[in-house]
């Protein structure tokens, strides 16, 4: 099992992902600090 | 939430498993902050893959408040699609894995409504108002279902 979320950090890779696996997306907007 | 909440080891196995996470940087959210009502960070959204939102909340969530609250957005994702067995499934895993979480007595509401969704019998909404009331009485939940008691 991976050790940490396995984030997409692109929005159409995501989607793509998302419509190939019948999953839902989860969107997470973040500030760095 | 990248300090305490994602490093949690359900969260990661929950999140991997399930979903498909995507972390955007704020100053990097161009159109998208606007469509999804970004204003604060954090910012969660749980959409499905024809981008329509289903869940969506601003602020820090703890590793125990945020596997269920996931869990409501995966319920109110099957909810867009009217699989209200999958609501009614998404649901009781909230309300049997997680029952002190603030998501669910919404999952009681959201279960008891599938439920009258599917055989339109009234009884599964007084049932789900008796078991907010039990369970959950000072939740808005309790509330909303409160015209139930009336039918």
């Amino acid at each position: 099992m991976a050790n940490a979320v396995l984030w997409e950090t692109d929005w159409n890779s995501a989607l793509s992902r998302a419509t190939f696996e019948k999953k839902n997306i989860l969107l997470d907007f973040f500030s760095p600090n | 939430m990248g300090a305490v909440t994602y490093p949690d080891a359900k969260v990661i196995g929950f999140l991997n498993e399930f979903l498909v996470p995507l972390q955007i940087k704020v100053d990097d959210a161009g159109d998208l902050g606007e469509r999804y009502n970004l204003r604060w960070t954090p910012h969660l959204v749980v959409l499905n893959a024809a981008e329509k939102v289903a869940h969506m909340a601003t602020g820090w969530m703890s590793p125990a408040e945020f596997v269920p609250w996931v869990m409501m957005g995966l319920a109110k994702a099957s909810l867009i699609e009217k699989d209200w067995g999958a609501v009614k499934r998404h649901g009781q895993e909230i309300i049997d894995q997680y029952p002190g979480s603030f998501a669910a007595p919404q999952a009681v509401y959201y279960c008891g409504v599938s439920s009258f969704r599917v055989d339109h019998d009234a009884k599964h909404l007084k049932e789900l108002l008796a078991t907010l009331q039990k369970d959950y009485p000072k939740s808005e939940w309790a509330m909303r279902a409160w015209p139930y008691g009336k039918l």
